[in-house]
């Protein structure tokens, strides 16, 4: 019985009807449109026409013909919005094009820096890794005699999606002298306080790994007296610190 | 070094990448010609061949390390493509344990040493700006006009990119349109400052089959006197 039931099945899978409804065939000639509900080994459940159930017993059945569902709409390619809205917190991973050094660099200097990482918000990636973004020096006060500390504050201004600027403000990154250093790269590491300084180094600078390689190496090692230096290819994080419209990058 | 490795992994997947990505700006000195318009498809269709040519070997990357014209290192894989089109890499050395001296002079190596492995991160770093090239940024280069085409009459076209990546910056990109094959690409850039000069130099060469292929590509990162060449060969078929 099983067997029949299953051959059954399987015949009703192979047929198919160009009709409206399902038909069931009986090995009377009779056949039967309405809809299949189901079937156990020694029976057929069928709703016909009227709504009506009716029991078959399997043996007098001859084969079932499905009719194909209806196919799916077609999908509709979900449609990338023309601009997203970055939330204030976004972290925000660049690499400096640019050097910058306490010595040399002055408070209001410009730098240029590229994106390390998808910009994404929304699930859309707005601007891609390489996108490059300027940024300001806030503060660059080189280390004096009797003071002993430099210092080196940092903004990201704007960011350039399909060739134009759009403004962005964001939290700053900041590097303190020997005398604050090492609290300030631990502040860092952690992802603490304001934009956290993640040293220059390594991999394709996943955010993990980012922050893994953080401080101990180039930035935080300032001595007392000595300017701060953040060199070309330095990867930095900094955070929006107001939400932001951008369009998305084509 | 293992980021200068996955930089010499980019330029693996480089004959395809370079020109494709490099034929936007040639291409649009094209749209205006037909003709042209044609070359650019053939080539395209050229590479894509080539490239899955190149998954049908096995071959061997030498990487070395040479520091003040010294070799410090020579490392060695077995490559090919997986499935997925990245390329696998088989080290053919044994691992040796690091050498390390002890006292004052070997804590100075030790410093040393890790400045160093800075440095030549951040240079991979920047290097990755280059490899592989960005067809957005030669088109921005060549809008902004600084960008231009040099043919040849063998057929071989020079493209050449300043301010690339970096102010001051030179890429230079050539092929040959007849054969269809990539001959070289060089980078000029800088570090910090443009007495920092890093170079990279990519010759291509072509296997009996005519597959085109990264026969060596030379790093050079002057200011520490490092140079790290990588060199394909052995190529066999699978």
């Amino acid at each position: 019985m099983k067997t029949r039931a299953f051959a059954i099945s399987l015949a009703a899978l192979f047929i198919v009807a160009g009709a409206s409804a399902d038909t069931l065939k009986l090995r009377s000639g009779q056949t039967v449109e309405g809809t299949f509900m189901g079937a156990t080994t020694s029976q057929v459940k069928f709703m016909g026409p009227d709504g009506q159930y009716n029991v078959y017993a399997v043996a007098s059945v001859e084969g079932i013909a499905f009719t194909l569902p209806p196919p799916p709409p077609p999908q509709v390619p979900k449609a990338i919005p023309s601009q997203v809205n970055v939330l204030a917190g976004t972290p925000i991973y660049v690499r400096m094009v640019d050097s910058l050094d306490t010595s040399r660099t002055h408070t209001g200097d410009l730098f240029t820096a590229t994106l390390d990482s998808n910009l994404v918000a929304n699930g859309v990636v707005v601007a891609r890794k390489g996108t490059t973004v300027h940024g300001k020096v806030t503060k660059s006060e080189n280390a004096r005699r009797l003071t002993g500390k430099s210092d080196l504050q940092l903004v990201l201004s704007n960011i350039v999606i399909n060739g134009t600027a759009y403004p962005i403000s964001t939290s700053g990154f900041q590097q303190k002298g020997k005398s604050e250093g090492a609290q300030t790269a631990k502040k860092a590491a952690g992802g603490a306080g304001l934009g956290a300084a993640i040293g220059a180094i390594s991999g394709d600078a996943g955010k993990g790994a980012a922050i893994g390689a953080t401080a101990g190496l180039g930035l935080a090692m300032v001595k007392k007296g000595e300017p701060i230096r953040v060199p070309s290819e330095t990867l930095l994080e900094f955070t929006l610190s107001v939400p932001t419209t951008l369009p998305v990058a084509k | 070094m293992q980021k200068l490795n996955r930089v010499n992994c980019a330029l693996g997947l480089f004959t395809l990448t370079v020109v494709v990505c490099a034929l936007p700006a040639y291409s649009q000195q094209a749209t205006a010609n037909p003709e042209m318009q044609q070359k650019v498809a053939a080539l395209k269709q050229s590479l894509a061949e080539n490239q899955q040519a190149l998954h049908q070997y096995t071959w061997t990357e030498k990487m070395e390390t040479i520091f003040k014209g010294e070799t410090k290192s020579t490392k060695q894989w077995q490559c090919k493509y997986d499935p997925d089109g990245i390329v696998q890499k088989t080290a053919l050395d044994s691992p040796q344990p690091p050498q390390r001296k002890r006292g004052v002079k070997g804590k100075v190596i030790e410093k040393k040493k890790g400045e160093m492995k800075d440095y030549m991160e951040r240079v991979a770093s920047l290097v990755k700006r280059y490899v592989p090239p960005e067809g957005s940024q030669m088109q921005a280069s060549f809008q902004s006009g600084n960008g231009a085409m040099q043919p040849a009459a063998d057929g071989v076209v020079t493209l050449v990119f300043h301010d690339y990546a970096k102010p001051g910056d030179t890429v230079s990109l050539k092929f040959d349109t007849a054969a269809k094959k990539i001959q070289g690409y060089d980078v000029s850039t800088y570090l910090d400052a443009p007495e920092e000069v890093v170079t990279l130099r990519v010759v291509f060469e072509n296997l009996p089959d005519g597959t085109n292929y990264v026969a060596q590509s030379i790093l050079d990162a002057t200011a520490k006197q490092v140079q790290i060449r990588t060199t394909n060969s052995g190529y066999t078929k699978i």
